[in-house]
């Protein structure tokens, strides 16, 4: 079993999962979404099976290529989705991670180029995936919550304004906390054995703290003044920004041009 | 899920100052921090190194204890532990890191030298700011802490998981040695050592470089606009990597790699293969443009320290280019001479090799040589302090864990 077989895998599995998402989406009987988050394990059991016989047949841990890294996005967003999804019942967050996870296969199915096109040393790691990953998703969900903040500020200032949404905006901000402070961390053990150090305030790692701190002011806050809103709800949107200049701003930033996080060529 | 009722988290108790008050504190420590930058002439702080770290960890840890343990009910101690001042210490320090995102942390300005602002790292402010936040979350974990209660877990693995996390990464700063070592195939054992700000330092092990050895890939070919400066992108195809016969699409071009030679040298007939440093990788192209039908073939190479680069021209301002090849792999084989005798090692990027209390790393080559490099740039690092380091962050890793599972304790409606 090699890379010729997969695209017949990748198709069992993506078909599972668009069944799997359809029944789960679109139906509103229990048992349909119980039979949905089946078939959905079941892709992923699919998914898995191919890469441990993968790795199997190649004598060394897939890690190495392109192809590979994308492989191993495919397989561990569902994992991640399935467990919040099991855990949450937010079945935006399940779709939003089996469609990315559609998209990694896709794009291998796209460019089978790439199975053998290895990445520059320092991205041979473990902890590349990981730490990409758990950034995936709690920037989707602290965008999340940003969307709902200012669902409450629009409530707040148009409409009348329902404590519901701060609660669920608590909730998404804790669980995507969660992640942003595994991303943090991974980083930072991943930095250890690439480069030397955990924490050399590099540009987006002073960012990423930054961001880190924006949350955990908005959490401390709610956890003081737990009937303030208009407060938290501004606090809030303003703690996104601080996370879009990490993700996006700081290739802008005149401090910032020689980090390796700029994606540049 | 089932619905359980609403529940507040518990509301800690009020204390005498709030926000005003704690947020103008944070603000006039950090002021009076910027006071003592200006005082020391801008050369801000550092850490001692060992012993003198240690004992200030135990005198610290020891005070804070002590007063918690005597003093809890003063309302000076209790709003050392309350929110507000949690919140107003990290707003502050939030506002210092800002600075240090903003502001090139290097260079010889005057005026940003004297307020510390470009190292702000190991500016006074910053100390008495991380100061104030280490005392008051110092005073929180005690005071969530004892009694010892299940329902405290995630609070004090997140916690104190950040103390000991913060204490070990400042204090363990100045114990921390991060120094290059330059060697060269058949050099003889050396201690010798660079630091960060060049200058030597002796280790006290010594290495020797038996071999360094480097896989490259292939070299890319692309389409350069002459008039932008930069490689033309459509649709995500840029820099395909290719090899003798490659045939493919690119840009607004087809191509054919009638010939690749990985290592060649020029020649008045083109180009001829040969293993020898300043070599460059060679193709040659057959093109056709698909919009007017043009066809243009020529060599194509990158360049080299001894070649200069060769484009081929496809009109209008656009050239077909050929990348130097990049590395896929780079490793040094050492023998390590130690207080424990020797050792021969094998060292890969992300593939560090701890001895002796150091560990060492392959950092880079001689990329001027490129694949012909005969010297190794390897970063040796002691830090003693990385296992507390790592404690604190195994306890912060649990905690998010726990964070992750358990939300906020409030339930919503599940569908969303």
């Amino acid at each position: 079993m090699n890379w010729t077989n997969y695209p017949f895998f990748a198709t069992l599995a993506a078909i599972f999962w668009i069944i799997g998402l359809i029944l789960i989406n679109l139906s509103g009987k229990q048992r349909l979404q119980l039979i949905g988050k089946v078939i959905i394990t079941a892709g992923l059991g699919i998914l898995v099976a191919f890469l441990t016989i993968l790795w199997v047949n190649l004598g060394r841990p897939p890690l190495r290529t392109l192809g590979e890294t994308r492989l191993w996005y495919s397989v561990f967003l569902p994992i991640v989705g399935i467990i919040t999804y099991l855990r949450w019942g937010y079945k935006w967050f399940i779709s939003y991670a089996l469609l990315l996870a559609l998209l990694f296969l896709f794009i291998n199915y796209l460019h089978p180029e790439t199975y053998e096109k290895t990445l520059m040393p320092a991205l041979q790691s473990p902890w590349f995936v990981p730490h990409v990953i758990v950034y995936i998703f709690s920037y989707a969900l602290l965008a999340a919550s940003s969307l709902v903040a200012v669902k409450g500020l629009y409530e707040l200032y148009f409409r009348k304004f329902d404590v519901q949404t701060l609660h669920l905006a608590d909730n998404l901000v804790y669980i995507g906390f969660s992640f942003l402070t595994l991303g943090l961390l991974f980083g930072a053990l991943w930095a250890k054995e690439a480069w030397g150090h955990y924490w050399t305030w590099d540009p987006k790692e002073t960012w990423a703290f930054l961001t880190w701190l924006a949350y955990l002011i908005y959490m401390h806050f709610r956890t003081f003044q737990p009937k303030k809103t208009t407060a938290p709800l501004w606090t809030l949107s303003l703690a996104f920004v601080v996370l879009l200049i990490c993700w996006f701003g700081i290739n802008y930033l005149p401090s910032a041009q020689n980090s390796v996080h700029v994606y540049s060529r | 899920m089932k619905n359980k009722p609403v529940k507040e988290a518990a509301i800690p108790a009020k204390t005498a100052w709030g926000y005003a008050e704690s947020f103008l504190i944070a603000f006039e420590i950090m002021v009076v921090g910027f006071i003592l930058e200006i005082f020391m002439q801008g050369r801000g702080f550092a850490f001692p190194p060992m012993p003198y770290n240690l004992i200030f960890l135990l005198v610290f840890t020891l005070a804070l204890v002590a007063v918690y343990a005597l003093y809890r009910n003063q309302p000076l101690v209790k709003w050392l532990s309350s929110v507000p001042c949690s919140v107003s210490g990290i707003t502050v320090y939030a506002l210092l890191v800002l600075l240090l995102g903003f502001i090139p942390q290097e260079g010889d300005s005057r005026w940003l030298g004297i307020l510390g602002l470009n190292h702000v790292k190991n500016s006074w402010p910053f100390l008495l700011v991380q100061v104030y936040v280490m005392v008051s979350l110092g005073f929180v974990v005690m005071r969530r802490g004892f009694p010892l209660r299940w329902k405290n877990f995630g609070f004090l693995m997140n916690h104190f998981g950040l103390w000991l996390t913060l204490l070990a990464a400042g204090m363990g700063s100045s114990d921390l040695k991060r120094v290059h070592i330059d060697l060269s195939e058949n050099g003889d054992f050396s201690n010798a050592a660079t630091t960060q700000d060049d200058r030597p330092f002796t280790l006290p092990f010594s290495v020797k470089l038996l071999d360094f050895s480097i896989d490259m890939y292939d070299a890319k070919i692309g389409v350069a606009d002459a008039v932008k400066g930069e490689i033309v992108e459509k649709h995500g195809e840029t820099l395909p990597v290719i090899h003798k016969g490659f045939e493919n699409k690119l840009i607004d071009w087809n191509i054919l790699v009638r010939e690749y030679l990985p290592n060649a040298i020029k020649t008045d007939s083109g180009y001829v293969a040969m293993d020898k440093p300043g070599t460059v990788a060679a193709a040659y192209v057959s093109t056709r443009n698909l919009v007017n039908g043009d066809t243009v073939s020529g060599w194509i190479s990158s360049g080299s320290m001894m070649f200069e680069p060769v484009y081929l021209d496809l009109g209008r301002s656009k050239f077909m280019i050929l990348t130097e090849p990049e590395p896929r792999k780079f490793a040094s084989q050492l023998v390590f001479r130690g207080a424990k005798g020797e050792e021969t090692i094998q060292l890969e990027v992300n593939k560090p090799h701890r001895v002796q209390g150091w560990k060492l790393y392959q950092i880079s080559y001689d990329t001027q040589m490129g694949k012909y490099s005969n010297t190794s740039v390897l970063e040796a690092v002691r830090d003693p302090w990385l296992p507390v380091v790592y404690a604190g962050i195994l306890l912060l890793l649990i905690g998010a864990v726990y964070m992750f599972w358990l939300g906020r304790g409030v339930r919503t409606e599940k569908d969303k």
